[in-house]
């Protein structure tokens, strides 16, 4: 049907960010990052690669604690590099919708990257494993526990927690202060036979503000006042806070600034290291090529699984994966 | 919902025979009908995800029509003296219902502020899905809300037919958006996530305040009622007139983060 409108002389602007679809039905693109243009390009002489690397950005001008991204330095990395024992298994996974035959395991000590372009069900994937999304078959189990029934209520007794990409309607209470979000998803450590203990949670907010290297923020302070690098903070303390061992992390530096991305990873290298295990969703390479392993996914499919070593400076490794 | 559960529960007490045994089988009665009522309610709201607002008008409707059935036409004169002097009697110099009423106060605000039920419920009224994914028990906390919600004003029906000496299908109507007004003059945002119970219990000292005034003055209730409306107009105005405000507010937090 398009392509009949296209012949009768009508200006279609089509949205997508399949590259089948693209190339069959258009005669240039416009790649959109980040709310920027990033670039005009005419189909089909331009490769997809191309347009992929264009989709999701080079690799960071300024990355992990300084270090620059060519070739020369050896690459920076959020985990210990170490294998260790699994701590999360999944046996082919699947959602109503867009997970196929999901199945992997997630080690001690690890960040274990999930790459895709945007929509590929990374987000679906996280929600999955937190019990937020319902799935139609496959196992999940944790240190040998199969969690057949799985909430988030269940999942975060476990010790699970996930930062999720839309921090705004997921991630945080709006209107409560700074404290109350921290200590939110683990109220019982802060009270007895219900009664909150304020004086606790105060103190913890205050450990937190300053492990996490939130500047003048005061416990009191509304979420919703701060930057969305604060925000992300105040989730992530949340989970830190309620001892979680296990991170799923969805687009962790999305909307944040440069600064504050930095100082994400290094939490997330320093949760690693204090033996948590980090699963990280993400569509932007520079993220993916710090991960000690990197899970593929397109269209709701596992098509490939890289190590940290296997990724060239370049991530041509995890682009020919993509299509 | 007030008005009905109210109402119910005045013509259920007032339907009882005189016996001093009467106290307990009606606060048995009392208790039981209120909780039938309020645990349907809920389970409606909660697990079939009813829309708060039609459930209880269709409850409404429902309690409403059966106090009429039950009251079947005169009024039921209450002459049980151990039920009228429990709910609207005295105690030494201060009346019951004051009692009554600090206490539900200060319960309420206490439970609200420095309990884990209470945050959790600010929790969920300022982002359900927030606190969906922060492992908090969503279904039990709303339920338990609305019941204490619906015992309470069944409380408030036992006073009101203790006070009248009888039991009247009519009494009690217009409560529901009496409550309402209450609740939003006193600062309680209808989207949720803020208010307390002090406040609202102000909110209600203004409107009570108010009609009395009223009638001070001597107006007609008829024009009452128009002044009440109005009065609750501009309340709920002014508390969502902060909605776009602060609206505007993340909308302005969320560029600046993008920039």
């Amino acid at each position: 049907m398009l392509k009949t409108l296209r012949e009768r002389g009508v200006a279609i602007i089509y949205v997508s960010h399949r590259m089948e679809e693209i190339y069959e039905l258009c005669q240039r693109v416009s790649v959109l990052r980040d709310g920027s243009l990033v670039g005009t390009y005419s189909l089909p002489e331009t490769k997809a690669p191309e347009i992929i690397r264009a989709m999701i950005g080079r690799a960071l001008r300024t990355s992990l604690l300084g270090q620059s991204l060519d070739d020369t330095h050896e690459r920076p990395r959020l985990g210990t590099g170490k294998a260790m024992e699994p701590v999360l298994s999944v046996r082919g996974l699947k959602d109503r919708s867009i997970l196929q035959n999901i199945s992997f395991d997630l080690r001690r000590g690890e960040v274990l990257g999930v790459a895709g372009l945007v929509g590929s069900g990374q987000t679906e994937l996280a929600k999955c494993l937190f019990g937020a999304r319902e799935r139609v078959a496959g196992q999940i189990s944790m240190e040998g526990h199969s969690l057949r029934f799985l909430n988030p209520r269940e999942a975060i007794r476990r010790g699970i927690g996930l930062l999720p990409q839309d921090r705004k309607e997921q991630g945080f209470v709006h209107g409560m202060s700074v404290t109350q979000n921290i200590t939110l998803a683990n109220l019982p450590a802060f009270s007895r036979y219900s009664f909150l203990f304020k004086k606790n949670e105060r103190q913890m907010a205050q450990e937190m503000i300053g492990r996490l290297m939130m500047r003048s923020v005061v416990p009191e302070k509304e979420v919703g006042a701060l930057s969305g690098g604060t925000q992300q903070k105040v989730v992530f303390a949340k989970w830190l806070a309620s001892t979680a061992r296990i991170l799923i992390v969805d687009e962790p530096t999305r909307g944040i600034d440069v600064g504050a991305k930095e100082e994400i990873y290094e939490l997330l290298s320093q949760f690693v290291r204090q033996g948590g295990s980090v699963l990280m969703c993400t569509s932007e390479l520079p993220e993916v090529m710090m991960a000690d392993r990197v899970l593929v996914l397109a269209r709701g499919k596992l098509v490939g699984e890289l190590a940290h070593e296997e990724i060239d400076p370049h991530g041509e490794a995890v682009l020919n994966l993509f299509h | 919902m007030p008005q009905s559960v109210l109402k119910t529960d005045e013509v259920a007490a007032a339907g009882q025979p005189k016996p001093q045994r009467a106290l307990r089988i009606l606060s048995k009665l009392y208790l039981f009908m209120v909780f039938a009522v309020i645990i349907v309610l809920g389970a409606l709201v909660v697990y079939a995800r009813i829309t708060p607002f039609i459930a209880t008008l269709a409850m409404l409707s429902i309690l409403e029509g059966f106090s009429y059935i039950i009251q079947t036409g005169e009024l039921i004169q209450i002459s049980d003296t151990g039920f009228t002097s429990m709910f609207a009697g005295m105690a030494g110099p201060i009346p019951i219902p004051v009692i009554i009423f600090l206490a539900i106060t200060a319960a309420a605000a206490f439970v609200m502020s420095n309990t884990t039920f209470g945050r959790e419920l600010y929790a969920i009224g300022g982002n359900r899905e927030a606190s969906r994914l922060s492992g908090l028990p969503i279904n039990r906390d709303l339920l338990i809300a609305y019941t204490v919600s619906g015992l309470l004003a069944g409380l408030a029906g036992l006073m009101l037919a203790s006070q009248l000496l009888e039991g009247s299908s009519l009494v009690g109507r217009g409560y529901e958006l009496d409550s309402i007004a209450a609740v939003v003059v006193g600062g309680a945002s209808l989207f949720g996530g803020s208010g307390d119970p002090i406040r609202s219990v102000i909110g209600g000292l203004i409107i009570a305040t108010i009609l009395n005034i009223m009638n001070l003055m001597g107006i007609q209730s008829q024009p009452q009622l128009v002044i009440k409306g109005f009065v609750i107009l501009i309340a709920v105005f002014f508390s969502s007139g902060d909605a776009p405000r602060r609206l505007w507010r993340s909308f302005r937090g969320s560029s600046q983060r993008r920039a």
